[in-house]
């Protein structure tokens, strides 16, 4: 032990140690670890490793033996337990101002926790199945209107070349999507039918509640989910009951097999009833082998992924046997993707009717808007407790000099913040399913939080909780702790200002507030535009039947004539929104061919939904040559394939058989959202008895009482649910309504945000007061007027709420108006003026709040300012 | 016979205090074990036991006298009560007397 003063074990560890350790005992045990020590060095052992087995060791001994009792349970826990409690009182003396932080730190974790809950939504898709990182989804690209495109969906019959014809397969699974009416006593459900292979369910394990999977072939069967079970039969058991369904216009009568169990809302196949493959076939007589069905599923194979290749290949093959069937889509070749690589709602280049993640806007806006509304809530805390801790000094000043340590004073402000906090997580977990209900609902998403898996909530929920306290609570803490208790009470202390840091937060503050109000106002302007949108055809007045079964329109049709003021005509199909109907076909023009979408409907129909015709004439009524060869093109139709030429006239191929163009008609908006097809469209004329649509226009009378006669009507005729709608209703989709609701959004963020402001503007200029009030005395006593003091006094406030008006209303013009850019094709775009009107607004409050809390010291004897007590 | 209340554990260093007659603290004891034994034990161990024992009175202990050895920090040095000694010997006769009832067949050789 020659060199021990050279050689010395770590002075951080003897510290950590002689805290924790009784004393009476300290001296033994800290003997005994030295010695350890030396003994070690003496071994012939490296510095580092005697250090580390020290440390080792200190941490070790941390038992009953030598922890201090006094320490850990006597002493800190009255000690705490004062904490909180003073805590608790200063919340409620300064309730209103608490209230405003905890209300927006709430807001802000709600929005935090939704934007976590998206990011887990994404995160854990699909990981409900297990064992599926050997199986892939079957692609097929196309390649339309100059972009490629998945499709999710494969012909018929790859089925059996998957199955049995491809070498290294080990399992195949198929799904397709069906619409069908379940029919259970006297009520009707429609609902979203998966048909899937019998293997489906060994591929995709998906647990039952009750019921088996044995008769899944054997017998026509249905499998409910546990909603779908609820929906239908109530509390009963489901399991042996009968139920029709009605698919197009077969009938099945089905058993109910199985109840699945609760399958959270992010897998792929979020189905509320499946039923077999089988089953399907046998009721719809369809040839699953025949290339020319045009029938098609999608496949998911379990392979190796050394194979993949070799299997691309030999799909490959049987291109050319699919596009002979199906010249309007072709497929340029088939793509395997592993199952759980994330696939995103991009409708316009992935098409599948299975669930997506949800794509990448949505998580950007509201990640921006939660993170921007989480910092002006953190600062704002932060702002209105330096402010409080400047009435509080000799508080800190008489707790110092009573013996009270800094880094005490430090965890009491750090609770303090702490508890505000709670209460603000306690709101934030009260809004989060509704708020993330409400704004998932605008994007046709939804699903409740309890999809995501709770561990990684808790943990994201400590994590903020100590993340937010840490923000909004060492600012203030910091500037608490340093006071010196003499400097407090001599009242020499000096309040530091408001900085360059509090002014920068001012301003974002400001900016923040002003952009989503502009954002709201922009939006409710924006819900007035939809609903004024003219789609380019009559939606007023228009009432629209559909029929699964053709049967009945003739009936329906004369009856309808029968009733005064009403005119009638049909269609195979029908502009709804357009992006969704119509039927795709095969256009030749000159030596190319390309995929049209067509409208196919009786001769009177133009007439009636008034579509105008630019150029050209409309269909001729009751001409047979008409029929067979006319066609009416969209304006876009003209734009994408004759360019400069005149269209009327010119002889294309549709499906086919020689039309000539006769008319054209401007487009039509058919959807307004951004993601949105603006393809070419085109109507044939079609003279035929019976139509899937019957379109009714109400030229006067009373549209409510002409709607009840229609739904008597059906259901004379009809044993199917009533199945029809004004147009305007399904125009444009739930668009207005959606604009309807982000307005919302916004204008209740901008009232958050600006409640927030206020608070936060006001509690800062009562901090420049209190640090000023002696200026303000002796300005007084040197003859000051009012307003030269007003001026004085609030120059730097002026000087920030101008910067924060300029940037705030630039932002909001430019918030606003990419965010409808972003959502939308057709909006009213945000105008600069009603962003600038909105900042010189929002100043012009503050301004007003700065100036009424300078009015009281500023009116006040300069006397009281000067004595100050 | 008494009741005895002491682990496994206890009664090996209760065994090597006795050894270690005047020397018996924690580091000599953790070395006597681990040349005893040959295993490895962390001092914490063998502090936490020691304490134990005292307060059920089988060892006793006092502070030596201060040396430079540890930076001039005194040492616990325990040594057994009569109590400690008369329970070893208990123990150690019971394990005896069992022993010796095992008949030479049925140990079989390892």
């Amino acid at each position: 032990m020659a060199n021990k003063g050279l050689y010395n074990p770590p002075k951080l560890a003897i510290r950590l140690f002689r805290w924790y350790c009784r004393p009476d005992r300290l001296e033994e045990l800290e003997g005994d670890l030295e010695e350890f020590f030396y003994l070690r060095k003496d071994q012939g052992e490296p510095l580092w490793k005697a250090q580390l087995f020290y440390w080792w060791n200190v941490l070790r001994c941390y038992r009953t033996y030598s922890k201090s009792k006094t320490q850990n349970s006597m002493a800190f826990y009255p000690l705490f337990k004062s904490y909180f409690k003073l805590a608790l009182r200063h919340s409620w003396k300064n309730k209103w101002s608490v209230l405003i932080n905890v209300l927006g730190l709430g807001v802000a974790l709600s929005m935090c926790i939704f934007v976590y809950s998206i990011y887990a939504f994404n995160h854990e898709f699909d990981t409900f199945y297990e064992n599926v990182d050997d199986v892939y989804r079957v692609h097929a690209k196309t390649f339309e209107n100059g972009a490629e495109r998945l499709n999710e969906l494969s012909p018929g019959p790859l089925d059996y070349v998957l199955r049995n014809e491809i070498t290294g397969i080990s399992g195949v699974a198929s799904l397709r999507h069906e619409g069908g009416t379940i029919h259970i006593n006297n009520d009707f459900f429609q609902s979203p039918i998966g048909v899937v292979s019998p293997d489906f369910f060994q591929l995709f394990e998906t647990p039952l509640w009750y019921g088996s999977y044995a008769d899944f072939e054997n017998q026509p069967s249905i499998y409910l989910s546990r909603d779908a079970a609820k929906r239908y039969f109530g509390d009963e058991v489901a399991l042996g009951e009968k139920l029709e369904l009605f698919l197009s216009t077969n009938k099945v009568e089905l058993i109910v097999a199985g109840v699945l169990e609760d399958v959270p809302s992010n897998v792929s196949f979020d189905f509320p009833v499946f039923i077999s493959e089988k089953t399907f076939i046998n009721a719809t007589k369809k040839d699953k082998n025949d290339w020319d069905s045009k029938y098609y599923m999608a496949h998911y194979i379990k392979t190796d992924e050394a194979n993949l290749s070799s299997i691309e290949k030999r799909l490959d093959e049987y291109l050319p046997q699919q596009n002979e069937s199906r010249k309007e889509m072709k497929f340029t070749s088939f793509e395997l993707t592993p199952f759980l690589s994330p696939i995103h709602r991009q409708s316009a280049y992935y098409r599948s009717n299975t669930v997506q993640r949800i794509g990448p806007e949505p998580l950007i806006i509201f990640t921006v808007l939660a993170a921007m509304i989480f910092l002006v809530a953190c600062f704002n805390l932060a702002n209105s407790s330096i402010a409080m801790i400047a009435n509080r000094l000799k508080e800190i000043g008489i707790r110092k000099t009573l013996g009270s340590e800094n880094h005490k004073i430090l965890l009491q402000f750090l609770m303090e913040m702490g508890v505000i906090c709670f209460f603000a997580l306690v709101i934030g977990l009260a809004m989060v399913n509704s708020v993330s209900g409400f704004v998932l609902g605008l994007f046709g998403a939804s699903f409740p939080i309890q999809d995501v898996h709770l561990d990684g909530i808790i943990v994201f929920l400590v994590l903020f909780l100590a993340l937010t306290t840490l923000i909004a609570g060492v600012m203030p803490a910091l500037y608490a702790w340093r006071f010196q208790p003499i400097a407090i009470m001599r009242k020499s202390v000096k309040l530091r200002g408001v900085g360059w840091i509090n002014k920068t937060l001012t301003i974002a503050q400001y900016t923040f507030s002003i952009s989503v109000l502009s954002a709201a106002i922009s939006f409710s302007n924006n819900v007035q535009f939809l609903e004024d949108l003219d789609p380019g055809y009559a939606d007023e007045s228009v009432y629209v039947l559909q029929f699964t079964d053709k049967s009945n329109f003739i009936p329906i049709k004369q009856e309808l004539d029968q009733i005064a003021g009403v005119t009638t005509t049909g269609s195979v199909n029908h502009i709804q929104s357009v992006g969704r109907s119509g039927q795709n076909m095969l256009l030749e023009i000159d030596t190319s061919s390309y995929q049209l979408r067509t409208f196919t409907v009786d001769e009177s129909y133009p007439e009636l939904m008034e579509i105008p015709i630019t150029s050209g004439r409309t269909f001729l009524k009751n001409s047979d040559a008409e029929t067979e060869r006319s066609m009416i093109v969209t304006q876009r139709f003209v734009d994408e394939y004759f360019e400069s030429r005149d269209p009327i006239g010119a002889m294309v191929k549709v499906d086919g058989k020689k039309r000539s163009i006769i008319g054209v008609t401007p487009n039509f908006i058919q959807d307004v959202y951004q993601d949105a097809e603006d393809r070419p469209l085109a109507f044939l004329p079609k003279n035929e008895a019976s139509y899937r649509y019957l379109i009714a226009k109400i030229e006067h009378g009373n549209k409510t009482e002409i709607e009840s006669q229609i739904k008597s009507i059906w259901s004379k005729h009809v044993d199917m649910p009533f199945n029809g709608n004004w147009q305007k209703d399904i125009a444009l989709g739930t668009a207005a309504e959606d604009s309807e609701n982000l307005k919302i959004i916004f204008f209740w963020m901008a009232v958050l945000g600006c409640l927030l402001s206020v608070a936060g503007i006001f509690s800062l200029s009562k901090l420049n007061i209190a640090k000023r009030v002696k200026e303000i005395s002796i300005r007084k006593v040197l003859g000051s007027s009012l307003r030269q003091l007003l001026l004085t006094i609030n120059k730097s406030f002026v000087i920030t709420l101008s910067i924060s008006v300029a940037i705030g209303s630039v932002f909001g013009y430019l918030i606003s108006d990419q965010t409808l850019g972003m959502v939308y094709r057709y909006y009213e775009s945000a105008s600069p003026a009603i962003s600038l009107m909105t900042g010189l607004f929002i100043g012009i409050v503050a301004l007003a709040i700065i100036i009424s809390s300078v009015l009281a010291p500023a009116k006040a004897n300069p006397v009281s300012g000067l004595r100050q007590e | 016979m008494r009741d005895i209340k002491l682990g496994n554990f206890e009664e090996l260093v209760l065994l090597l205090v006795g050894g270690l007659y005047d020397q018996a603290y924690s580091v000599n004891i953790v070395q006597e074990y681990e040349k005893q034994t040959g295993k490895k034990i962390n001092v914490s161990a063998i502090h936490t036991v020691l304490y134990r024992l005292e307060e059920k009175g089988f060892l006793e202990s006092k502070l030596s006298e201060s040396t430079s050895a540890r930076g001039g920090k005194r040492k616990r040095l325990f040594y057994l009560t009569p109590y400690a000694s008369s329970a070893l010997d208990e123990l150690a006769s019971l394990r005896e007397r069992l022993r010796f009832k095992i008949s030479k067949q049925q140990i079989k050789p390892a």
